[in-house]
């Protein structure tokens, strides 16, 4: 990671404190945000803030990069019995990616908020965005288990609010809000409820010494049954098919902002925690994870694929088509991971970067246009291309990035899983890669039709071109996922190490 | 950046990219100027940097991507040819598309010649395989250019095809670099000496793969339906741009991999038999110049089956010609179609007295595909037929392939310019074509004098220097060749000449009566109409059929998986304690038994 | 019998967990479901203190025998301990399950009044708080090609 190594991002007292002033930055942020007069101060303090998370997410990684771990002690009380920020390469990956993607959706907020939400409610929404991107970054860093639970329902809290505030552009999302709730809650019970197990059975919550434990532990039915607590609690979380019934409503629904945000985020942070636990707390040779992979995940996510994309092709909303296709993602993703070798992981870590930025790119734009379309099922957004080029443009690389063409990110992520699978000897799975990129193909080139080579429906609304403040942020995620897809040098690095975390092949 | 670094880059830069990056700047250019500047000069600097370029056999570009080394410049005298080809036909096509300003169009149609050149330069198969999907994914916008419904339905056939050409060329380089580990060609047969043609041995893991999507690409038989559906659909210059890179890429690709395969002889001599039939009963002129296309490409695969040096020398010279005339042919029609606002043999005729320069270009055009001598058909096409005729055991291929030469006469150097120009008048009195498709036109023409009056010049960018060189001097002009193929031309005129006189011509109406197809019958053509016939009639019953079939699948399909759907139900946004539990069951089930 | 009866609290957990997730999953009324949610959290609550539990353990606040207060809170110990290990012996139970459920019983809170206060919109908006009603609506709107607002 030669990129990370040499460069200079804070001064070391800073650089120190990283770790947690990338989560207290954006919590003190929502605190100002909902003290703030009204406005545009609201906009201000989310994009100074999420700035601020991205410099010190930054300055993690740089340091994660030079030392191996950073290990950042709160309040002076040593681990294990002390809460403990511990930042491995796969936590400061992760920490990049949503820092990455919080700031980029403050800076479109300015803009998407205006049309979305009513103004009285503008401060009170960021301050639910940057709870959310504490969250997150939460816990992305900490090495307690307890404690991530904690950020996760921080996080999830900041979601529901953020997901309900959609009522004012379609009223379904208010419900759609509540299931999410219903859905996540029951999910992060089940997550307590596992960790408490563990806790029973290792006597500590600090996930370094609970893998230290457990190692020596063996095989034991309180420590089987938190397994499977744990991971079904995050499969919940993560959107695993059949548990994926919340997110198709609660992404269409949702403020654009949120939809951005979330698709990139919320869904590959309860990824992270089910690859955190099943490679890293728990031991690597234990039959019970290897037979959760191979027997449970790698079909589900396998039926996720085909299933939901197929969803998509059916869908006539464009928005519930997205979050369909983030189901399926995540499929492809669980995929990777269920391969069970770092191989496998560095694919499914960058199929993670290359999955956000794109659909965050596709939701974005299509967040812009439905402004000035008012559009929901792909028909109404017939030929919008010739009045808002720019942005359709957008959304013909995110769908081309989609659907892995050659020259994208995409396609890169793809070419990494059908390699791991291959390398992994798991031939059925390059056959699910095929008929799901092909399915893929089918929805995203429904995308471009109608958006390039339709007639406009006659009375339609015209589409006006996003103003700049979309189109920089939409426009930095295009140039990111072609300029990935042509030198993938650094997600590449970041995955390959993230993985070797888990596969103990790090320094 | 001093002059020498400046060159140093262009010396070292694969020659597609340059026309790619002026393609993503087309749709900025506003005025015809520019438009000029960027379609032409895009290819013009792609020439420049080629010139570096001859002579050499060297890696010039590589880059490291996920582990893999991409060789983005391997320039050596076979693919030499194959990009001068490509380049030229770019900056022709380039200046025949000013027109009319579509940037959407122009600007694929130049990423779509970029890509081919790309390919023929990239020296390893994965970089092979990107460019060869960006071919597939630009060159379908050519067919929906005319932004019709038809031609879009057809687009979508056309992609079909080519993204599963596609996918087969990535299957089969994924086996076989899993397998081998060894991606470049340069690399895969070491041993090979001289030039790396022909490298890959059929028995290798996915080599079958990589021929069945080099295969669909070149229009083998029985694959071949996507190359006459689409390519008449598309607008006026669409079909010219089809028509000049596609098929020639995959034979490019077939030269380099499979060279000397034998199978390659009779699959090519098939495909150089069988579309003749179809060609000279075609009403749409467009479509007879397609099938004709693929004949041309059947010589092409021949002599790439028979891999001698000699052969590979006529598949490499051939496919340069059959670039420009091909085009030139196409072009000529394309001017008749956007005057006339229709390519029918039926509805045309008499077209010279208004139209004389573009009469002229199609006639040279036409006169070169017959292979009259001094111009360019001539040169390329008798080598291959030699490489035939040298091997006593390839004695009915050389016949197959002197019927598709006579063929050719017939379907495309007389019935074409023919029907369009002369013969029954039309009634149709158009302009002459716009100036810079008479350009376009009168460049392709003046290529194809060049190198039937002076093939030395074509044959020093030959593949096998000595190879060509021994040719020219001894058999090219040798009397008994000349004599050959002008008895052919008269024959086939005189039969034409026949056939007009006693009004037996079949396509003089626009259906096709019974009596008049007798001669095809009797020569043989009884059994391919029968089979044509009948393949015909099955593919519109099984056509029924799917039409059927998708329809039902699709019913289906919406109610199992629309957002009111059976899975939508089964799975739905509300809590469903069901799934809650039987997921954690299940986990605890294996976790604790598993 | 006796396994019964030393896991007694742990069937409560159970029990308490199933009650809450029936509650959540049948029941129509988003009043209800939150309710039948906050039992199925408060389940967790039980099962950690449960963890926490040290057989005759007594609450971690430190004796000091020395002191009169200490003297004071070792009266309220088993008897049978003290006599065994003496005041410094006793045996306390584990107080960071305690700790941690204090966090799990914030966290439900504050769920709880998202998740009714996004049910006090839904009502203000659709009129109905049942579900069935709900998603007929919001069939309705989706069969209507103009966004709701």
């Amino acid at each position: 990671m030669t990129l990370f190594d040499t460069l200079y991002v804070a001064p070391p007292a800073l650089t120190a404190q990283a770790p947690i002033l990338a989560i207290a930055g954006p919590l003190i942020g929502a605190c100002a945000a909902a003290l703030s007069p009204g406005g545009r101060s609201g906009w201000v303090i989310s994009v100074i803030t999420a700035a601020f998370a991205l410099w010190m997410s930054l300055a993690v990684a740089c340091e994660v990069s030079r030392q191996g771990v950073l290990l950042y002690v709160i309040g002076g009380f040593q681990p294990p019995l002390g809460i403990a920020l511990r930042i491995d390469a796969l936590g400061s990956a992760m920490a990049l990616l949503v820092s990455t993607m919080g700031l980029i959706g403050a800076v479109y907020s300015g803009h998407a908020l205006v049309s979305e939400i009513r103004a009285e409610t503008h401060t009170l929404f960021q301050s639910g965005y940057l709870l959310c991107l504490a969250g997150f970054l939460g816990l992305v860093s900490t090495g307690d288990a307890f404690n991530a639970f904690v950020f996760l329902e921080v996080s999830s809290i900041g979601t529901y609010a953020l997901v309900a505030a959609g009522e004012q552009r379609d009223r379904r999302a208010l419900p759609a809000a509540f299931n999410y709730l219903i859905m996540g809650t029951i999910g992060a019970t089940f997550y307590v409820i596992g960790i408490g197990f563990l806790y029973g059975a290792t006597g500590t919550l600090n996930m370094a010494d609970m893998a230290a434990h457990l190692s020596i532990l063996g095989d034991n039915t309180a420590v089987q049954a938190g397994f499977a607590f744990v991971v079904t609690g995050l499969a919940i979380k993560a959107a695993i098919f059949p548990l994926h019934g919340w997110l198709p409503g609660a992404y269409a629904g949702a403020p654009s902002l949120v939809s951005v945000f979330l698709a990139a985020t919320a869904t590959k942070t309860a990824i992270y925690l089910i690859a955190r636990f099943t490679f890293d707390v728990f031991p690597d040779a234990s039959t019970f994870g290897q037979a959760f992979l191979h027997v449970v995940l790698a079909p589900l996510a396998a039926v996720s694929v085909i299933v939901c994309s197929v969803q998509a092709i059916f869908e006539k909303e464009v928005r519930r088509m997205l979050a369909l296709s983030s189901v399926a993602q995540v499929g492809f993703i669980m995929l990777g991971l269920s391969l069970a070798n770092a191989a496998g992981a560095s694919a499914a870590m960058f199929y993670i970067f290359a999955h956000a930025l794109m659909k965050a790119a596709l939701f974005m734009a299509l967040g812009a246009l439905a402004i000035s379309v008012r559009a929901r099922t792909l028909d109404e957004f017939a030929g919008v291309a010739r009045e808002a080029p720019w942005t359709a443009a957008a959304i013909g690389v995110g769908a081309a990035s989609l659907a892995g063409l050659p020259l994208t990110m995409g396609f890169i992520a793809k070419w990494k899983l059908v390699e791991a699978a291959l390398q992994g000897g798991v031939i059925w799975m390059v056959a699910v890669f095929a008929a799901g990129s092909a399915l893929t193909l089918i929805y995203a080139w429904r995308m471009v039709e109608a958006l390039f080579f339709s007639a406009p429906v006659p009375g339609a609304r015209r589409a006006r071109e996003a103003p700049v403040g979309v189109l920089v942020p939409l426009w930095v995620l295009v140039a990111l996922s072609i300029w990935f897809g042509l030198n993938a040098s650094l997600p590449e690095t970041l995955a390959n190490s993230a993985a070797a975390v888990l596969f103990g092949t790090a320094r | 950046m001093t002059v020498e670094r400046l060159a140093d880059w262009l010396a070292n830069t694969n020659p597609g990219f340059f026309i790619i990056a002026a393609a993503l700047l087309v749709p900025l250019a506003k005025d015809v100027v520019t438009r000029a500047i960027l379609l032409v000069g895009g290819p013009g600097v792609a020439l420049v940097a080629l010139i570096n370029a001859h002579g050499l056999s060297i890696n010039l570009s590589t880059v490291h991507v996920l582990g893999l080394d991409l060789v983005l410049y391997r320039p050596d005298s076979l693919s030499f040819l194959f990009g001068l080809a490509f380049i030229i036909a770019s900056a022709i096509i380039g200046v025949y598309s000013l027109h009319r300003r579509d940037p959407l169009q122009d600007s694929t149609a130049m990423i779509y010649a970029g890509s081919a050149v790309t390919a023929v330069f990239v020296g390893d198969l994965i970089s092979l395989f990107i460019a060869w999907e960006l071919t597939a994914l630009s060159s379908v916008f050519q067919v929906l250019a005319p932004r019709t419904r038809e031609s879009g339905r057809a687009a979508m056939r056309y992609l079909f095809f080519q993204v599963a050409s596609g996918m087969l060329v990535l299957a089969g380089v994924c086996m076989f670099a899993v397998a081998t580990g060894k991606t470049q060609f340069a690399l895969i047969a070491p041993s090979m000496a001289g030039l790396p043609v022909g490298v890959m041995d059929i028995s290798a893991p996915g080599a079958v793969l990589l021929l069945a999507g080099f295969g669909i690409k070149a229009a083998f038989p029985l694959v071949h339906n996507w190359l006459q559906d689409a390519y008449p659909k598309a607008s006026e210059t669409g079909t010219v741009v089809l028509s000049a890179f596609t098929t020639k890429l995959a034979v490019y690709a077939l030269a380099r991999y499979f060279a000397g395969l034998d199978a390659l002889i009779w699959i090519g001599a098939i495909m150089v038999v069988f579309p003749v039939f179809f060609a000279v009963i075609e009403n749409d002129l467009r479509k007879a110049l397609a099938y004709g296309l693929n004949s041309q490409i059947g010589f092409m695969v021949c002599a790439v089956g028979i891999g001698t040096q000699l052969a590979v020398n006529g598949a490499a010279a051939h496919a340069f010609v059959s670039v420009m005339y091909q085009a030139l042919l196409f072009m000529s029609t394309g001017a008749v179609l956007y005057r006339t606002g229709t390519a029918k043999a039926t509805e045309l005729g008499g077209l010279h007295r208004t139209m004389p320069w573009t009469t002229l270009f199609c006639l040279v055009g036409a006169a070169s595909i017959s292979g009259t001598p001094y111009l360019s058909g001539f040169v390329a096409k008798s080598m291959a037929m030699s490489a035939a005729h040298t091997d006593p055991t390839l004695m009915i291929v050389w016949l197959m392939l002197m019927f598709g030469s006579v063929g050719a006469i017939v379907h495309s150097g007389i019935r074409i310019p023919y029907f369009a120009f002369f013969g029954r008048d039309g009634g149709k009195r158009s302009e002459e074509a716009p100036f810079n498709m008479l350009m376009a036109m009168g460049m392709a023409a003046a290529l194809c004098i060049l190198v039937g009056v002076a093939p030395g010049w074509l044959y020093q960018f030959l593949p096998y220097q000595e190879s060509a060189r021994a040719y020219l001097e001894s058999e090219l002009w040798a009397p008994v060749h000349l004599i050959q193929q002008f008895q052919l031309l008269v024959l086939a005129a005189l039969a034409f000449m026949l056939l007009q006189w006693r009004k037996l011509y079949p396509a003089e109406q626009a259906g096709v009566t019974i009596d008049v197809e007798w001669l095809w019958r009797r020569g043989g053509a009884q059994f391919w109409s029968a089979i044509s016939g009948s393949l015909g009639r099955g593919a519109r019953v099984a056509g029924e059929w799917m039409t059927r079939a998708g329809i039902a699948i699709r019913a289906a399909g919406r109610q199992v998986f629309a957002s009111d759907g059976w899975v939508a139900a089964k799975v739905p946004a509300s809590a469903s304690a069901g799934w809650c539990l039987a997921i954690l069951g299940l986990v605890l089930v294996v976790a604790l038994f598993g | 019998m006796s396994q019964i009866v030393s896991h007694f609290n742990f069937i409560a957990v159970v029990v308490l967990m199933m009650m809450g997730l029936f509650v959540v999953f049948s029941s129509g009324n988003l009043i209800k479901r939150m309710i039948g949610l906050a039992i199925f959290q408060t389940s967790t609550g039980l099962f950690y203190i449960s963890l926490g539990k040290v057989s005759g353990g007594t609450a971690a606040i430190m004796v000091d025998a020395q002191s009169a207060d200490g003297q004071a809170l070792s009266e309220a110990l088993n008897p049978q301990y003290v006599a065994q290990y003496g005041i410094d012996g006793v045996v306390y139970s584990n107080p960071l399950p305690h700790v941690l459920i204090l966090t799990a019983i914030v966290v439900g809170v504050a769920t709880l009044a998202v998740g009714l206060s996004i049910a006090v919109r839904i009502r203000e908006v659709y009129g109905t708080i049942e579900s069935e009603e709900i998603n007929a609506l919001a069939r309705v709107d989706a069969a209507r090609s103009e966004p709701v607002s």
